[in-house]
Formats: structure tokens, sequence, C-alpha cells
């Protein structure tokens, strides 16, 4: 094998998927590397029995992590995702997924509801002047207020005399204040349709992310958002490495990186014939010759500590993806027996889809012995996105936190999961019993500092965000701007590359166009 | 954009029209050639350029559509019989000073053959009934000086059952309002001198609402505003005499922005190409409107009016006075 | 030279490319006038055949608006096809033409003739076979039921195309087992709540809750006060949309019941006071007050100079803010004094 690369990328997450893909698109030589056997890194999607493994592995790594019930059956029909997500119907990922022709690989459905626990029952969040109408919930005053602010929120708000000085109230607050609306309707705007995580988070860029939502209703149908076959996330970045091998990108999995040095070009063993001269040496597990590169890009966990404080971390962000990142989320994966589909609220409005894939938010201080401060989502996924074998169902339950917590996530989630089982219970009067069960705490690596002495040609990949909304996007974006740093700094010492094409295109025109989700009538 | 009508350009688009034989949009057409050709000449007369277009060949081109079966004019030679070609050859003629040449016993004949038991008219042998046709019906009989064969109460009566709760008229009976079956029906009401059957205050609330802030009219609530309801909207409002409801000058202005000042001709909307119906229905809007130095036009037949006058068939209808500048 | 055409862009070619595009056009034309020349020559020496029969299926699949040629292919069916075709291979032959020109609706829903050409097919069809010596109806029932779906799905794709809700009236009030206008009440609900700016929906439903009332099958005052709460959900939601006043205003009709007029003026005003920073929104409530005010006037208290007084108000303010239908207002307030 050809050791020398142009770049070389550590980690399968979907940003390193993204950009992988990307580079092997525009001609670059590429070889992705991940210790795991499975693709996605920290965004994987697992069967339930590697998902056993990852946790057994998990736990030898010191991290908190408790798992209950025995593997089910047909344990490799489940595809159980570690970054449960949806992805916005207009938005950089979903343009990326289109551009790249990766939305081919997969498929993707509408997510089905969005509803929000309100006093002990679910209720439906009015997303557009529709729903609104059709709300029975809603004072007649409430429907004309709701529909102002939606109009003002879908609109051009930036210079508006009502956000005026108020950039920086808290969104719950701006909505009482400026557009009187009702507590119950405050919250459902701010926690199920700005998707804000935290009890205090800021007017702008919520508004910034309701409007995009906003807009990305109607796209596929009425959701804004849809999920991703067999797990979402995992799939998906698996489907960008593909992208990447059919341009000729090389693939090692299962394989750890022992070593990575900086090396003087001078000091080569096999020297290069070319003038493309490498930066980079990495040693991978069982593999006799180190591979050479002239640009590493690493996920920063992968990334060998004294390299950390060298690499340029890209960090650029778009106004709808500017939540606070938080510093861990507990998270919760439960199988349940029976369909998953969320019972329906009193109003039981016949028109929307029944759907397997729902979204339930809890705000904050909404559920006794609950988070006061963080908003818990609960995603459920099931045999609709073949993630689970039919007649099975998959809860995830995540909780952001602010700052180090004392508790475990089984302490803080468990009142999570107790009441989502019972008010299936109670509406849809069959037994709904929990299979298997597992606990984690996922800690982010806090973002590096970027440092202005980086190495030349080194390039750290932030952690994806672990947003429920706004994560995909995210990700996406990073992965242009390394896509961007990396095209150029092999280009600034390799001229032929760059005739004919000063600047790279993130996605070049694909060979034949199509938008692979349906638009087309059938009938 | 333009302020003013550019009235050689709209001529000479006119002219070119029978020069696109090397388009294919052009043959695909053919089945509106007739109609096409009514509302290229009338708006020529609309102009005051009555001769841009060649007469004898015109009156060839009409004669030359005659469906010597059916008893009545197609839209091109060949083409089968139908009432919206037989409209608009008779007033191609009628215009040209040769309704001489129209067998009138045989078209009366193949129009009255049209009205179904329930008072609506079909457009052809196969039957689809709209009140567009009814129009068409009694308009043509008029014009020839027979409506005394119809059976006017019947007729009537159909029209009555077109009619819904917002004043307006559908194409047939328990169709939601239009403006341009609006029109249909009450033109024909007007021909048949039954204005009374109108819910006059109730229409021309709806009509007048049809205006948009940009000026333009659309042709049914919460729709889209287009050039072509200038004439619909407009021609039922001046019949009723309520004209003045609606404002004008944001009216013509939008008109006139709907042009095409590099080649001539007038679209649905500023910005898209233009066409001959377009042209037509734009320039009928602006002279109800009072534009100056256009000729005066008949709402109920949509042709000049001093040709209506002279057949002595002029219904009280309103315009906006002719502007002299 | 196109006659007739909506929504197309203008733009402006290089004369290089318009004479390319030309040269390209050439042979399709030639193309069309041959086969239009082959069609209309076998027309006028009556050929019925089968031939035939395909080449005006190739000129309508160019051309769906040539009524002529359907006519031409109607006759071809009624002339020479149908003599020799057993009544089942005639109701085949139908189905063929209905999923031929679901087609060519998909790409033109706003074609006379073509939904034309659909009803002529339905009602020339066979019934089905025979069942103990009496027609099953089976084939008539299957095509007309299948109408009614394509007639949704057009809905589907364009709520507001009036050539599909007219159409679909028609199935509605043809089909050999009808459905009932109570599902017909809950279609209009659904199209409503779908999108409540459709007014053809609102029209439909006011035509279908007079069917419901005249036949009994609905009590007129509750249901009539059920309507007034679905609506005034619209106007809360969106007083900008025109639909929900129009139907608004149909239920009040005439305005014979004091109450209901009192109530729905109370509605309005607070909704007008609620709104305190929108302009063009205050117009269909102050329109609607006026109308509603002049209505409680003239039936329930000649002569109130209170409510006279408002009148004149409302339309004084409606003048100053909507200067487009001054005229208009300027007339109300002349006729109040009158």
């Amino acid at each position: 094998m050809d050791n020398h690369f142009d770049i070389i990328v550590l980690g399968t997450g979907l940003t390193e998927s993204i950009t992988a893909a990307a580079l092997s698109k525009a001609g670059f030589k590429v070889a992705h590397i991940d210790p795991n056997p499975y693709y996605g890194g920290d965004e994987a999607s697992l069967s339930l029995d590697e998902l056993v493994q990852w946790v057994d592995h998990y736990k030898e790594d010191n991290h908190s992590v408790t798992h209950y019930g025995e593997v089910p059956p047909h344990a490799r029909q489940y595809s159980v995702s570690l970054a449960p997500s949806v992805i916005p119907s207009i938005g950089p990922f979903i343009s990326s997924l289109i551009a790249s022709g990766v939305s081919r690989y997969g498929s993707f459905k509408l997510l089905g509801r969005v509803v929000i626990y309100d006093g002990g029952i679910l209720k439906n969040v009015p997303q557009s002047k529709d729903d609104i109408f059709q709300s029975k919930a809603m004072s007649l005053l409430e429907k004309r207020r709701v529909t102002r602010f939606l109009m003002f929120a879908a609109g051009e708000f930036e210079n508006s005399k009502e956000l005026h000085g108020q950039e920086n109230s808290p969104l719950l607050d701006f909505l009482h204040r400026i557009f009187l609306l009702s507590e119950a309707t405050a919250r459902a705007i701010t926690y199920a349709l700005g998707y804000c995580c935290f009890i205090s988070e800021t007017t702008l860029p919520a508004l910034h992310r309701i409007r995009a939502y906003l807009k990305a209703s109607g796209r596929y149908g009425s959701s804004s958002f849809l999920v991703g076959y067999y797990g979402g996330s995992g799939e998906i970045a698996q489907g960008f490495c593909r992208a990447a091998a059919v341009r000729g990108g090389v693939y090692i999995l299962g394989r750890s990186v022992t070593g990575i040095s900086s090396v003087d070009p001078t000091e080569l063993e096999n020297p290069v014939l070319t003038s493309d001269l490498p930066r980079f040496a990495v040693e991978v597990d069982d593999f006799p010759d180190r591979l050479h590169c002239r640009c590493l890009i690493s996920s920063t966990t992968l990334l060998p500590g004294h390299l950390r404080t060298l690499a340029d971390v890209s960090r650029p962000s778009i106004s709808s993806c500017s939540s606070p990142r938080p510093f861990a989320m507990a998270r919760c994966i439960a199988i349940v027996n029976g369909p998953i589909t969320l019972p329906l609220d009193t109003e039981g409005s016949g028109t929307s889809e029944v759907s397997d894939s729902s979204l339930l938010v809890f705000p904050p201080g909404s559920l006794s012995g609950g988070s006061a401060i963080s908003a818990v989502h609960v995603m459920t996924a099931g045999p609709g996105t073949m993630s689970a074998p039919s007649g099975k169902g998959i809860l995830y339950i995540s909780m952001p936190l602010h700052t180090n917590s004392i508790h475990s996530a089984e302490i803080l989630l468990r009142p999570y999961l107790t009441a989502v089982l019972s008010l299936f219970r109670a509406e849809q009067q069959q037994q709904k019993t929990l299979i298997c069960s597992t606990f984690y705490m996922q800690e982010l690596v806090s973002c590096l500092s970027s440092t202005s002495d980086s190495l030349v040609g080194l390039l750290a990949v932030p952690s994806f965000s672990p947003h429920t909304t706004q994560g995909v996007d995210e990700a996406a974006i990073v992965a242009e701007a390394i896509f961007r740093k990396a095209a150029s700094c092999l280009n600034g010492e390799r001229k032929e590359i760059n005739q004919g094409c000063e600047q790279h295109v993130f996605w070049p025109l694909l060979d034949e166009v199509e938008e692979g989700e349906g638009n087309d009538m059938q009938w | 954009m333009s302020t003013s009508l550019v009235v050689p350009l709209h001529v000479a688009y006119i002219r070119a029209l029978g020069d696109s034989k090397n388009e294919l949009s052009y043959h695909l057409s053919a089945h509106l050639r007739m109609n096409a050709v009514y509302w290229g000449l009338t708006a020529l007369l609309v102009m005051g350029h009555k001769d841009a277009l060649d007469r004898d060949e015109m009156i060839d081109f009409v004669m030359s559509c005659w469906d010597e079966e059916a008893g009545a004019f197609g839209a091109h030679p060949d083409h089968d019989a139908h009432l919206l070609s037989t409209l608009s050859a008779i007033q191609i003629l009628l215009m040209q000073n040769a309704l001489n040449r129209v067998d009138v016993d045989r078209v009366v004949k193949f129009i009255l053959s049209l009205q179904q038991p329930s008072g609506i008219f079909a457009g052809d042998a196969f039957g689809e009934t709209d009140t567009r046709f009814l129009y068409c019906a009694v308009n043509a009989l008029s014009l020839l000086g027979k409506l005394d064969e119809l059976d006017v109460e019947k007729t009537v009566a159909y029209i009555r059952r077109c009619k819904n709760f917002d004043g307006g008229f559908g194409a047939v009976a328990g169709a939601e309002s239009h403006a341009a079956q609006v029109f249909v029906c009450v033109a024909a009401l007007a021909i048949l001198d039954r204005l009374d059957e109108v819910d006059q205050p109730t229409l021309c609330w709806w009509l007048s609402e049809r205006q948009l802030p940009n000026g333009g009219l659309n042709g049914r609530p919460e729709k889209l505003e287009d050039v072509c309801y200038s004439f619909w909207v407009l021609s039922a409002l001046s019949i009723l005499g309520k004209l003045t409801w609606i404002d004008s000058s944001k009216l013509e202005a939008f008109i006139l922005s709907a042009q095409d000042t590099e080649s001539g001709g007038i679209a649905d909307r500023p910005g898209d190409m233009p066409d001959v119906f377009h042209t037509l229905f734009g320039l009928a809007g602006l002279s109800l409107l009072g534009y100056p130095a256009l000729v005066d036009l008949d709402p109920v037949y949509c042709m000049p009016a001093s040709i209506i006058e002279n057949l002595g068939l002029r219904k009280g209808w309103k315009a906006l006075q002719r502007r002299t500048s | 030279m196109s006659i007739e055409q909506h929504n197309v862009k203008r733009s402006r070619q290089t004369p290089e490319a318009l004479a390319e595009k030309k040269q390209r056009e050439k042979s399709k034309i030639d193309e069309f006038l041959a086969l239009t020349d082959d069609v209309l020559s076998r027309k006028k020496k009556r050929d019925w055949s089968n031939d035939a029969f395909e080449l005006t299926q190739r000129l309508l699949q160019i051309n769906p608006e040539f009524y002529t040629v359907w006519n031409y292919r109607r006759n071809i069916l009624l002339n020479g096809i149908f003599p020799e075709s057993t009544p089942e291979q005639i109701n085949n032959i139908l189905s063929n033409e209905l999923s031929m020109t679901t087609t060519a609706l998909k790409a033109n829903p706003k074609v006379y003739w073509i939904w034309n050409h659909r009803r002529w097919c339905l009602e020339n069809g066979p019934d089905g076979p025979e069942r103990d010596g009496v027609p099953s109806m089976e084939w008539r029932q299957a095509n007309w039921d299948k109408e009614l779906f394509v007639a949704e799905r057009m809905l589907d794709a364009d709520a507001r195309n009036f050539l599909a809700w007219n159409y679909r009236r028609y199935v509605l009030a043809n089909m050999p087992t009808r459905r009932s206008e109570t599902s017909e009440l809950a279609y209009t609900s659904r199209k409503i709540g779908a999108n409540f700016s459709n007014f053809s929906a609102w029209h439909q439903r006011s035509k279908t809750l007079v069917g419901l009332w005249e036949s009994g099958q609905l009590d007129p005052i509750q249901s009539r006060d059920d309507e007034f709460e679905l609506v005034s959900n619209a106007l809360y939601t969106d007083p900008d949309d025109q639909s929900a006043w129009i139907y608004h205003r149909w239920l009040i009709g005439s305005g014979e019941n004091k109450g209901q007029l009192e109530r729905e003026i109370q509605l309005i005003f607070e909704l007008l006071q609620e709104q305190p920073d929108s302009k063009c929104k205050r117009l269909w409530c102050m329109e609607s007050l006026v109308h509603y005010k002049r209505l409680l006037l003239q039936n329930h208290s000649p002569g109130s100079q209170t409510l006279k007084q408002e009148c004149v108000e409302l339309l004084s303010r409606l003048a100053d803010l909507d200067p487009v239908r001054y005229v208009r207002y300027q007339d109300l307030k002349r006729d109040l004094d009158q």
C-alpha cells in the first residue's frame, strides 16, 4: 500500500466523515482511521449487542454508566444512536446531504409529532397558523397573540421595535412581556419551537432558531425536521464515508493509532519523490509502515495530549446554531415492548399521521423530581425508521447539564423514564414493559482554545454538539470550515491542483442531481 | 417599468404575432387562433390602429375556419366549431364591417342547439357546460340581432342558480365565485336587461375587495393579482356603475408596469412574458379607466363602444372620463 | 408566440441563442404539423380505425388543448371501436382513457378539455357485468370512486384549483352511490384545517351546510353556532385573511338574529382592540363592524342615532386607513344619511 496521503482523518464522527467525503470529492487522497470497529464514533448507531460492548468499554474508561436488563432476542435488528438528533429540513446539513449525493444512500422520513409535557399531560406544540387555528387548548386572544409572534419570528425581526433592547432578555420573559403570551404558550415556544436547553437562554439566538425551523416546515411536509433510518446519525456518517470511499478514500477501522509525530521531511525513511512533503507520520496498530500525510484532521478526543494545544480548532457558528454548549449530557437509552407511538393529547387532531418517531419535550421544572433548569428531550424511534424490530421501541432521554453533576445519569433521568412509561400506560391502556435500559453520562470535551502558533496542517474537530435540533447543522458548518482550511493548506504548495480552480467548492455538482425525498405525488 | 403606455411597441408586437410560425408554441396554440385574432384586433382598435393588420387577409382567415358540418366557426381551419371561436369570429367580422359574410341562420341554429334543459350552454356538441359559453351565446345572438330566439327566462334562471352568497357567480351552479365568471354572468344579464338579478351592494363589495395593495386585481380571495382581471373585475364594476370603488391610478400603474417596454405586449404581471390575451385585457382595463388617447371600450361586449352604439345595443355602463393627458 | 400564459418569467436571449433554439424547434414543429395534418385528414375521411385512435393519443400527448382531436378521439370510440367491443372491453378502454388523462392532468391541471374528456368517459362507461340478469354497477362504481380519489389528489396538489373543485362537485352529484353530505362537511373541515386561507373549501362548506339544513340532517341553530366558533378561530388566528371574513359574513346573512349580531359585533370589537399596532389588519374588523351594525340598524333598531354615528365614525377611519376604497366608504356614509 502506498502510505502517503494528502490527508489523514482520525475519527469517523459525523463532522469528520462529512469533511473526508468533501476532501475526497475534491480530488485529495484521504485515509480515514477509526479505532472502533464501527463508523460514527460518538455519534455511532449500534446494534444492541454492540451497545453492550460499548457500555463495557465505557465503564473501563471510568465513565459513569449503568445498564439494566437482558439483551433481547434479535439484538442485531436494533439500531441505537449514541447521539439522537433530528435534521432541520432546511439548513446546512440537509444541503450537504443532498449536494454530496449521500441522501441517496440513506432513507429519511418526517419527524412525527413534537409534544410538550405540561401539567402531567402531553400537548401539541403549534408550529403554524393552521395548528393554532385548530388548537382547542388556546383562547381566541391567545391565538391572536401566538400568530402575531410567529409572523414576527418568521420575518426580519432584527431591527424590529419589539426586539430592540431585548436581545439578551430570557426568551420566556420576552414572550410574556412583549407578546403577552401565557405561561404555557411561552414555555411551549421556548422549549419546543426554539428548543432552548436551559431556563435562561436569551432571546436573539432562540429567535434565529425559531425562524430557521419555521422556514424548514413545509419543505417536505408539516414537520420542520427529518429523521434518518437505522439509528440516524451513525448511519449517515457511514454514508459520507461511503461517498469518500467511492472517490478513493482509504478506510482503516478497528485499529488504534499508537503514535503521531510531526516529522521533518528530511528524516524520512523513504524519501518522497514528489515535492509534496509530508508533515505527519501516523503509526497504526498492526501496520508495519507509518502512514504519512501533509494535513492531519482529528477529532479532539483522538488527538494525543501533546498535540492538542498545537491544533487549529474550527468553531465557526451560524446564528441558528448558537445554543450554549452544555458541559455534559445525561443520557438514557431504553428499549421497550409495544409500539412506541406517542399517545394523542386530549385534542386528538386526527389529521396528523401516526409515526413512531416523535419528540417529547419536558420543560425545566415540569416534572417533580426532575431538573429545574434543564429541558429534557425524549425522542422515540422504532420500526418506522427500521431502528427496532416490529413491536419494539427505543426511547432516548437526554438532559443537558450546565456544570459537573454530583448525581449519576440514572438519578437524573429515572423520573423522566418513569413518567414517560406511565404516560404510555395511562393513555394506551396497555402494558409497556421495559426490556433494558442504559444510563450514562456523556462528558463533552470542552473546546480547545485556538492557538495562534498552531502546527501547520494540524486541524482539530470539536466534539459533536449534543443539541437535538442544531447538532447536525453545526457539524456541516464545521466540516465546511475544516474542508476549506485543509484545501487551502494543501493547495498552498501544490499549484497544479490550483489551476483553473482558485477556490474549492464544498460540494461540486453531482453527475445526476436528484433529491431523494419524495416530492412526487404517488397515486 | 414605464409610466406611460408604449402604443407603437404594442402595435408592433401584435403585428408581429403572425410572424412566429417558426416557434412551436405558435402551432401549439392553434386551438386559440380565432380568439387570438379577436384579442389582437380589439387591442389595435382600442389603441386606434385598426389598419395595422390586413383586413382582407383577416376576413379570409375567419371564413376559412367555417365548419360546414356544424354550421359555425372553429378556432382554425379544419378545427371543430365551438362557441368560443364562433363568438370571436362574429366579433371580428363585425369590427371589420363584414358581418354579411356570416350564414346567420345556421350560426343561430348552432348556438341554440347548445342550450341545455337547465338553461346553461355547452361549448360544442361534446358538451362541456360553463357560464362562459352562456355569455358567448347571449353575446353572439345579440350581435346578430337574434336575441328574440333565445329562451331568456330559462337562461336567466340558470345564472340565478350560479349566484353565491358573496354576490359573485361561478362557472356552474354550486361553483365558487370567480371574477371572470362574474363578468360573463353580469354582462349576459346586462345584455338581457336583467341586472335586477344581481345583488349589487354585495357583489360590488366583493369586486372592490379584489384590489390588492400593489394596485393589481385578483380573481378570487387570497389569490395573486393578474392583469386580465383588470378587465373582468373592471367591466363588472363598470356595468354596475361602481368603477370608482377601486383605486384607478394604482391599478393603472400596475397594468403599465406589466408592459414589456422592449418588445411590446403586456404580461399577467410585471416581469413575465407578454401575450396577446393579457395585452388586450390590460388595454381594455386602461380604456375603462379613462387612459388618455385610447378608444372607448364597451365593457359588456368587450368591443369598441362606437360599434355597439351603432347597433343600438349600448347598455347603461359607466367608464371613467377619458383624460386628455 | 404564446397566446395566453401565466407566470412565465420574461427572459432576454442573445440572437445566437435564439437562432439555435429555433433550429432545435424546427424539427419538433415539422413533426407536430405532419402529425396534425395526418390526424385532421383522417378525421375528414371519417377514419374510425385503431391506427387513427393511436395517432390522436400521440397528438394529444404533445398538445392536450387540441379540443378538435379530443372530439375526434371520442368519435373514433363511438363509431369505430365501441361497436366492435364487448362491454368489458369498453370498460377497459375507458379505464385506459382515464389513466392517460390522469397523467395529462398532473402536468396540466388547468386544461378544461382534459377534465371534460374524463366526464365523457365516466358517462359513457358500461355499468358492469350482469349478475343474475341485472347489471351489477361494479365497473361504474369503481370508475366513479376512483374519480373522486383523483379529484382529491388534484386538490391536495393545489387546494384552490377551481376546475378540480367543480369536477369534484360533479362527481359527488353523479356517482352511482352518493357520499353523504355529512362526510362532505368532514372533507371541508379537513381542507380548512390544513389551510384555513382556502376560501374554496369555505365556499364548499357553505353549500354543504345549506344542503344539510334543508334536508333536516343538521340542526341549523346549533350548527350555525358551531360554525361561528370555527370561523372565529380563523379570524383571531389571522385577521388579515379574507376567506374567514367572507364566510363569517355568510353566517350572519341578512342579520335577522339580533343576539347573534350583537355577540359577533362584540367579538370583532375585542379583536380590533387587541391589535393596536397593525394597520392593515384593522380593515376587515372595521369593515365588518360597519356591515353588521348597519344590519342591526336596518333590522332591529331603525333610527338609532348611536349606531348610525358609530358607523359613520368607522367609515371615516376606514377612508383614512384604506384610501384605495375611499369612494366606497363615502358612498356607504351617504347611504346612512339618507
